[in-house]
């Protein structure tokens, strides 16, 4: 059930993102697996944690996942500008997810920094998520 | 140095400045003993990422601590600093290394009993009072 709700929401995640044509317009694309070669900027769809929200009268889960956002270019200014367009797609985006309802869905927190390779600019940015399954 | 923070947020009908000092007490030892709960499951966290072959102890568990703030309603735990500054490529990855998280979890895996502790503790120290 957990795998299901958390599953379903990383693919309604994904939909939202690459219909927004601003970011991938931007981007090389929305990654889950980043195939080798990719060109920067790209954006992943990284770790989730999911706990149980269940209540005695209904099925639900509270989510935690993680977007990065990749880039090359010099200064924070495009890592910025992308974690700009992920965060105004999916703060309070009402998501359609399979067999769920969306409760909740919002922006926690996001964090830049120069990659271990000094090289890549790293965008990580939380949102935390209520699903509650449709009976 | 990377953290992941604690914070009692009173409701609006409960304000702190009201708070004797039992309640305070009370509250701040809840907090402490939540963020040393979460410190010690990072610690848990780490010791399960890391090779078996590598020698104990590990820097990144070590640096590893839990910092009340001087309000003793808040605080944090945090990892890395010059012990381990590798810190934060461990808890979100690099461009060539996968993300391996070991705070996040560990506030999320504590953070119900937290908010339950927290509240049996203002509860006990209200003495029933609501």
């Amino acid at each position: 059930m957990s795998g299901e709700a958390s599953w379903a929401l990383q693919k309604s995640v994904f939909e939202a993102l690459t219909a927004n044509g601003d970011l991938m317009a931007s981007i090389s694309g929305v990654y889950d697996h980043v195939p080798a070669d990719t060109a920067f900027p790209y954006v992943t769809i990284g770790e989730t944690a999911v706990t149980d929200w269940s209540s005695k009268t209904f099925d639900g889960q509270a989510h935690s996942f993680v977007l990065h956002v990749w880039s090359r270019a010099r200064g924070r200014k495009e890592v910025k500008e992308l974690l700009a367009l992920t965060y105004d797609t999916l703060n309070g985006a009402a998501l359609s997810v399979d067999a769920q309802q969306l409760v909740v869905l919002r922006f926690d927190f996001a964090q830049t920094l120069l990659d271990a390779d000094g090289l890549t600019f790293h965008g990580i940015q939380r949102f935390r998520a209520v699903t509650r399954a449709l009976s | 140095m990377i953290a992941v923070s604690v914070s009692f947020v009173p409701l609006a009908e409960l304000r702190v400045m009201d708070f004797d000092r039992r309640v305070a007490v009370a509250l701040s030892d809840a907090i402490s003993r939540g963020l040393d709960e979460i410190a010690a499951t990072a610690r848990v966290n780490v010791a399960g990422l890391r090779d078996p072959g590598r020698p104990s102890p590990s820097p990144l568990a070590e640096s590893i601590q839990s910092v009340m703030n001087a309000d003793g309603l808040s605080g944090a735990v945090q990892a890395g600093g010059s012990q381990a500054p590798y810190a934060v490529f461990v808890e979100f990855g690099t461009v060539r290394s996968p993300a391996q998280p070991f705070l996040a979890p560990a506030l999320a895996a504590n953070a119900e009993r937290i908010r339950a502790d927290v509240a049996t503790a203002l509860n006990s120290a209200l003495g029933g009072r609501s």
